[in-house]
C-alpha cells in the first residue's frame, strides 16, 4: 500500500492526511498531524476520496476531450490537438471581432490548486487581454474581501484557525461551523473547554448555540440593523477602546452618528432580540481577555447588504480594541478548500495575484515586465464579475465563457436562468473532472486531472499555504489544468511553458512580496507557510495588524457604518415563508465529488431536506420525513421535510447540494451591488404537502434517474474514439451502419 | 465482566455525523449492510448519536427468535449475525432506546448462473462494537471532537469511584449541619 500526503479538497480548514493507494485505486485515508486538524478529520475528509476512482455513483468522470462542432450538435471525442486548435481559433476570432472583453474566464477554488489558477489568470490577462476573471468567492465571501479591504486593508482572516481556541471570547455571527467546517467547530468546542465565552447570533439554533454563553436568535435579514445596535451598545455602555480608535482608526465620528439611531430597544422589532441581551453580548465581547474573535460565514455575505455588514463587523473589532493582538480580530472562515487561494492568485476582476490592483500603473508595469509584454497589452480596467454573466450574455456583450471547475447550473441563483445563459453563450468552454449539469452544456469539454492526480499548493482559510502531492497518475487522456492553459495560450500566440508546479509557484511568489518566503522548500520544512511571509522568512504571521498597524494606504482602519435596508423579496400572502440556503455537512458544493463517494452518498442522497419549524409543518399538514413541494416565483422542486424545533418559525432552510431538490431553482438573482454576491439567504417561498407519498417518492426517483442517465449519455460519447466518430457521423457511411 | 458500550458526551458533539460515516464504512463489506448502526439525533438542546447500550439483560436478544441477536460473552457485547435475521422486528419493539433497526434489501435469486428473480432479505442493524476491529469501534476513532468513548467495566468503575469521591468531598460542606439543625 502506498501513502501520499494531501490537503483536503473540501472546506477551507486545510486538513492534512494521507491517501492510501492500492492497485491504482484510492482505498482510504489516514489523518495526519496537520496544523489545523491535529490528526482529526470530519466525514468528508475521512470518506470523501473514492470519487477519484470514477465510481459513477452520481456522474462519470470526463477522461477524453470532446467538442460540439456547432451549437446543438452531439459531443464528439477529438484529439487534444483538435480540441485546443478548435478552441484557440474560436477565441481568437471572438477577440478579433469583439475585443478581449467579450470573453470571461472563471477559476476553480477546489482541487486544481494555486498554480493552475495563477496560469489561468496569466492566460486571461496576458494572452486574451481582459480582466474578466472571477471565482466562486463571488458567490460566497466576496463581500468579506471587498469590505475588509475597505476597512482593514486585507480581505482575509486576521487570526489563525488553531488560534481560535486561545481567544477569550468567540462571537459567531451568521456562521454554522459544525456544518461548514467541523474541524473549525472542534476548535470552538476546545475554546469553550479552555474557558472562552461563546456568543452566537443566528436565526437557527445551530450546534454552537447549544454551547453558547449568549445565544441571540436574530431575525433573518436583520444583519446591518443588529450590528449597528451592537456597536451602539459598545459606544453607549463605555466599552470602546478610545486610545485604539484615536491612534489606529479614521471615521469614528461618522460611524457613531450612523449607529446612534440603532439602540437595541429601538430596533428590537427588526432584530427580534431582547435588547438587554444585546447589551450583555456587547459587554462580553468587548471585555473579553486576552482577546476576542468575531467569526462569520454566508449568513453575513449572501445578503443584500453583505459588504456593509462586513464593514460594520470589522469596525466593531476595531472600536472595541479586539484586533491587532494575538488570536483576535476577524475570522471570515472561507468555504471551499482553495477559495482563499484563488483570490490570492488574482482570480478577481480588479486584482492581480497578491491583491495588487489592476488599475495601478506600477503594478501593471511589474507584471508586464515579468510576463514579457508591452505594458499596453495589460488591460487597465477592472473586469466583469461572475454574477454579470447572465446580463452580459443577454446583451450580446459576452460571447465566450471559459469555465474552469465551476458548476454554476447548480450553485448560482435562479438556476433556470443560468442554464439558459450557458446554452445561449456563443462559445462555452468547460474544463472539469466530471460530467455535470454545467459541463454537459459545453461546446468544448477539456478533461483535467483530479485532486489526487496532481500536485500543487492550496491556501487554507487562515492564509496558510500547504503543498499537496499526487497519489495516482492521470486517467485516460486527462491533463493537468496548468498544462492545458499553457498549451492553449501558446496556440493563441502567447507562448507559455512550465516544467512543473514548482516553477509556476516560484514565478508567482516572486511577484508578490507577501508570498515571497513561501517556497516549496519552506513548506516542506515547516509543513506550511502562512502569508504575509516575506522573502527569506521561514515563518509567516499567524496574526495580522500587530499593534494596530493596518494594511490600508495610511495604515489605519477606516470605520464604516451604514443604514439598514430591508431584504429584496419580503414574504407575502402567496409566498409567506423566507427561504434561506445553507450547507450539507456530508456533501460539498455542487456535490459532483462527494456524490460519487460511496459512504457519503449512502449517508445522504436526493432530494435532500427542507428544514422547518414544527408549527410551519403542522399548519400545512406536513410530517417529518415526507416529500413536499417547495416553490417560489422562480420555480418548484421536491424536497424531504425535516421538522425541528431548532428552526425559527417562518423560515425554511434548504441545502444547495441537491440536483433534484435544487434550492437554486427557487432563489432569486439579486446581488449586493457592492460585491455582486447573490442574496441567497433571503427570498420568499411556499411549501405544500403531497398527499400521495408513494407517487412523490417515485417521482423524485424518476427525475433523479433521468438526470443521471442524461449525464451518462453525454459522457458515453467519450468512449467512441475519434476515428470511429468520423465514420458514424459521416452521412456517406450511414448505409453501412444501417 | 459486564458488557462494553459506546457512549457519547453530548457537550462535545457537533452533530457532524462523522461517527455515522465511519460506521457505514466499516460495514461496507460483502455480506454486510452499508448503513450506520448509530444515528445522530437532535432535540432542541441536545445532539448525540443514539447507539446500542449492550444491555446485560438485553431485551432485544431475548426477543430474537433466531439468534440474529445473541449474548456474545467473549466479546462482551450483544452480538449480531445478520444472516439469521427474519425481519420480525421484535428487537426493534423491545429496545427501550431506539437503538435497533431492521432494514430489508432486495437480492437476486439465482439458479446456477441465471437470475430468476429477486427476493427480499431482512437485516438487523445494531452496534456490533466493531468486534473484528483490533482498534475498537470505528466511530470512537473517527469522532473529531473526541465526544465518543468506549465504556468498559474498568472505565465505569473509575467513573463511579470519582463520583463517590466527589460526593464524599461535598459532604464536608454539610459537616456540623446535623448538629445545628438539631439545635434549632
Amino acid at each position: 500500500m502506498e501513502k501520499h500526503q494531501v490537503i483536503c479538497p473540501y472546506c477551507g480548514a486545510g486538513c492534512k492526511y494521507n491517501l492510501l493507494v492500492e492497485n491504482n485505486q484510492v482505498i482510504g485515508t489516514e489523518p495526519l498531524n496537520g496544523l489545523t486538524n491535529q490528526g482529526e478529520l470530519c466525514l468528508k475528509g475521512m470518506s470523501g476520496y473514492d470519487f477519484i476512482n470514477d465510481t459513477k455513483i452520481l456522474t462519470p468522470r470526463i477522461l477524453y476531450p470532446m467538442i460540439r462542432r456547432h451549437k446543438g450538435a452531439e459531443f464528439e471525442r477529438v484529439s487534444w490537438d483538435e480540441a485546443l486548435d478548435f478552441t484557440a481559433k474560436k477565441m481568437l476570432q471572438i477577440i478579433e471581432e469583439s475585443g478581449p472583453d467579450a470573453i470571461m474566464t472563471t477559476g476553480s477554488s477546489r482541487g486544481g490548486g494555486n498554480e493552475a489558477n495563477y496560469v489561468m489568470q496569466k492566460f486571461t490577462r496576458a494572452c486574451i487581454g481582459t480582466n474578466n476573471i472571477d471565482n466562486c468567492a463571488r458567490t460566497c465571501h466576496g463581500p468579506s474581501i471587498v469590505g475588509l479591504m475597505d476597512v482593514l486593508g486585507s480581505g482575509c482572516m486576521s487570526c489563525s484557525i488553531d488560534g481560535l481556541e486561545d481567544a477569550g471570547c468567540i462571537f459567531l455571527f451568521g456562521y454554522n461551523p459544525a456544518v461548514s467546517h467541523p474541524i473549525v467547530a472542534r476548535r470552538i468546542v476546545r475554546a469553550k473547554e479552555k474557558g472562552a465565552k461563546i456568543i452566537v447570533a443566528d436565526p437557527r439554533r445551530i450546534e454552537t448555540a447549544r454551547i453558547a454563553d449568549i445565544y441571540l436568535q436574530i431575525n433573518n435579514g436583520c444583519n446591518v440593523a443588529f450590528l449597528n445596535s451592537f456597536a451602539y451598545c459598545l459606544i453607549h455602555d463605555g466599552l470602546i477602546d478610545e486610545r485604539f480608535i484615536a491612534e489606529h482608526t479614521t471615521g469614528f465620528e461618522e460611524f457613531a452618528q450612523v449607529v446612534e439611531g440603532y439602540a437595541p430597544e429601538k430596533v428590537a422589532h427588526i432584530t427580534g432580540v431582547d435588547p438587554e441581551m444585546v447589551h450583555k453580548a456587547a459587554r462580553m465581547y468587548a471585555t473579553a481577555e486576552p482577546s476576542a474573535i468575531v467569526g462569520w460565514g454566508m449568513g453575513v455575505t449572501q445578503q443584500k447588504q453583505g459588504v456593509k455588514a462586513v464593514r460594520t463587523l470589522a469596525s466593531i473589532a476595531c472600536i472595541s480594541g479586539q484586533i491587532g493582538k494575538p488570536n483576535s480580530g476577524v475570522a471570515p472562515v472561507r468555504g471551499q478548500n482553495n477559495v482563499q487561494g484563488s483570490c490570492d492568485m488574482g482570480m478577481w476582476p480588479s486584482l492581480y495575484p497578491g491583491y495588487q490592483k489592476v488599475d495601478d500603473p506600477a503594478v501593471r508595469e511589474k507584471f508586464a515586465k515579468a510576463w514579457g509584454l508591452p505594458v499596453e497589452k495589460l488591460n487597465p480596467n477592472p473586469g466583469a464579475k461572475l454574477t454579470d454573466l447572465v446580463h452580459l450574455v443577454k446583451e450580446g456583450k459576452l460571447r465566450c465563457f471559459y469555465n474552469y471547475g465551476e458548476d454554476p447550473a447548480q450553485t448560482e441563483p435562479d438556476a433556470q436562468e443560468m442554464i439558459e445563459t450557458l446554452k445561449n453563450v456563443e462559445f462555452f468552454v468547460c474544463q472539469d473532472i466530471f460530467m455535470t449539469q454545467t459541463t454537459m452544456l459545453a461546446d468544448v469539454l477539456l478533461p483535467a486531472t483530479s485532486w489526487g492526480e496532481h500536485e500543487g499548493v492550496f491556501t487554507a482559510s487562515d492564509r496558510n499555504f500547504q503543498h499537496f502531492t499526487a497519489a495516482l497518475p492521470p486517467k485516460g487522456e486527462c491533463r493537468h489544468d496548468w498544462e492545458i492553459f499553457a498549451d492553449l495560450s501558446t496556440r493563441m500566440g502567447y507562448p507559455m511553458h512550465y516544467e512543473n508546479t514548482r516553477e509556476i509557484w516560484h514565478e508567482c511568489i516572486s511577484l508578490v512580496d507577501n508570498f515571497a518566503g513561501a517556497t516549496y522548500e519552506t513548506m516542506e520544512e515547516q509543513g506550511q507557510a502562512q502569508w504575509p511571509i516575506r522573502e527569506g522568512e521561514s515563518v509567516g504571521k499567524r496574526d495580522m495588524y500587530a499593534g494596530g498597524v493596518f494594511t490600508t494606504a495610511d495604515h489605519k482602519a477606516h470605520l464604516h457604518a451604514d443604514e439598514f435596508v430591508e431584504p429584496t423579496e419580503l414574504p407575502d400572502e402567496e409566498y409567506p415563508l423566507v427561504l434561506c440556503t445553507v450547507r450539507e455537512v456530508g456533501h460539498y458544493s455542487c456535490r459532483s465529488m462527494t456524490g460519487n463517494c460511496r459512504a457519503l452518498a449512502a449517508l445522504a442522497d436526493e432530494p435532500g431536506h427542507v428544514q422547518m419549524h414544527p408549527d410551519d409543518a403542522a399548519a400545512r399538514g406536513i410530517k417529518h420525513g415526507q416529500i413536499v413541494r417547495v416553490f417560489s416565483r422562480r420555480g418548484s422542486v421536491y424536497s424531504r421535510a425535516e421538522v425541528s424545533p431548532r428552526i425559527n418559525k417562518g423560515t425554511v432552510y434548504m441545502t444547495y447540494q441537491w440536483w433534484i431538490g435544487k434550492c437554486n431553482a427557487l432563489t432569486m438573482h439579486v446581488t449586493d451591488p457592492m460585491s455582486g454576491t447573490p442574496e441567497d439567504k433571503f427570498s420568499a417561498c411556499q411549501l405544500e404537502a403531497l398527499p400521495d407519498q408513494v407517487w412523490a417518492e417515485n417521482e423524485v426517483q424518476r427525475q433523479y434517474t433521468e438526470l443521471k442517465q442524461e449525464l451518462v449519455n453525454n459522457a458515453d460519447r467519450q468512449d467512441v474514439a475519434p476515428g470511429a466518430v468520423a465514420v458514424f457521423d459521416d452521412p456517406a457511411h450511414v448505409d453501412q451502419i444501417v | 465482566m459486564s458488557n462494553k458500550r459506546v457512549v457519547a458526551d453530548s457537550s462535545r458533539c457537533i452533530g457532524c455525523q462523522t461517527c455515522m460515516a465511519a460506521c457505514l464504512e466499516v460495514h461496507n463489506i460483502p455480506g454486510n449492510i452499508a448503513e450506520p448502526r448509530l444515528r445522530l439525533t437532535t432535540t432542541y438542546d441536545v445532539s448525540a448519536p443514539v447507539v446500542c447500550h449492550q444491555c446485560e439483560d438485553a431485551p432485544c436478544a431475548r426477543a430474537c427468535p433466531t439468534g440474529a441477536l445473541y449474548f456474545d460473552e467473549p466479546n462482551r457485547r450483544i452480538g449480531v449475525d445478520v444472516s439469521k435475521c427474519i425481519g420480525c422486528k421484535g428487537c426493534v419493539m423491545a429496545c427501550p432506546f431506539g437503538a435497533v433497526r431492521v432494514t430489508s434489501q432486495k437480492r437476486p435469486v439465482m439458479m446456477g448462473n441465471v437470475q430468476v428473480g429477486t427476493e427480499s432479505k431482512s437485516f438487523v442493524l445494531k452496534c456490533d462494537l466493531c468486534a473484528d476491529r483490533p482498534e475498537g469501534p470505528a466511530c470512537v476513532s473517527a469522532c473529531p471532537t473526541n465526544s465518543l468513548f468506549e465504556l468498559d467495566e474498568e472505565a465505569l468503575e473509575d467513573l463511579t469511584r470519582a463520583r463517590e469521591l466527589a460526593t464524599t468531598a461535598a459532604a464536608a460542606d454539610l459537616d456540623g449541619m446535623a448538629r445545628s439543625h438539631a439545635a434549632l
